[in-house]
């Protein structure tokens, strides 16, 4: 198992930084598995710049915690937790960027299928924590 | 980060590398700045994007919206990208298709 533990602020350049470094590390296990390594990066990306843009209120510490788990020839999961986040809840906004997507009428806002994508392309999406926790996990093959 | 071509009847405009949040702002700034009132059909040739997040898929909107009723059609070979476009229903809004020639054709 291949475990990487990265913390960042609230910074989007910072947290961009940091979804590199992550990226950079399982490229390696992924080297075969090149459409798995876009997913995990999608995921990684989403979750993260939700917390940065969403949850964290906007200060400079390192209070955004990102944890992946990778298993090469299984999946992998991404944890991000932030642990001074405003009130935001992301379940309520989960299930309505689903509902926006799948409704009939065209769907023309520019901004907020993020948690769709991480839920279209996990297996499992938990929140934890008063929604502050947010993981999901991939199995490969799926 | 965004190269322009005018051909017959169309507007080429060709992204490479990743559609992100980092660069979202710039390549929507720059389609904006190089689609004239008079541009009706454009193509959007992302055959050499390799990533693109939410962000990305807003650029695309933006563009759409920009256009006022006009054409737009989307080149898309990577599967990846082109999974992000079919998750978010882009495919509902925009033709996607695999080769510049199968873009032309849609334009007629």
């Amino acid at each position: 198992m291949v475990r990487v533990v990265r913390t960042c602020s609230s910074d989007v350049s910072q947290a961009e930084q940091v979804i590199s470094q992550i990226v950079a590390e399982v490229t390696p296990w992924l080297a075969e598995r090149p459409e798995e390594l876009f997913y995990l990066r999608l995921i990684l990306t989403e979750l993260v710049m939700n917390a940065v843009q969403y949850g964290s209120s906007g200060d400079c510490r390192p209070c955004i915690l990102v944890r992946v788990g990778l298993i090469p020839s299984q999946g992998f999961v991404v944890v991000v937790g932030d642990r001074c986040g405003r009130n935001f809840d992301p379940v309520d906004i989960a299930k309505l960027q689903l509902r926006l997507i799948e409704s009939e009428q065209p769907d023309l806002r520019e901004r907020g299928r993020g948690l769709a994508l991480v839920i279209s392309l996990s297996d499992r999406v938990a929140f934890r924590h008063s929604n502050r926790v947010i993981s999901a996990k991939r199995s490969f093959g799926t | 980060m965004v190269t322009f071509k005018r051909a017959n009847n169309y507007l080429l405009a060709e992204v490479s590398g990743e559609i992100v949040l980092a660069n979202s702002t710039t390549i929507k700034n720059e389609l904006k700045e190089q689609i004239g009132p008079n541009d009706r059909k454009v193509i959007l040739d992302l055959s050499k994007v390799n990533f693109i997040d939410s962000a990305g898929v807003g650029v695309l909107i933006s563009l759409l919206k920009s256009l006022n009723g006009g054409v737009l059609v989307v080149v898309v070979t990577d599967p990846g990208v082109l999974r992000v476009l079919e998750i978010t229903r882009i495919d509902r809004l925009i033709p996607l298709v695999s080769s510049l020639a199968e873009a032309e054709a849609a334009l007629g």
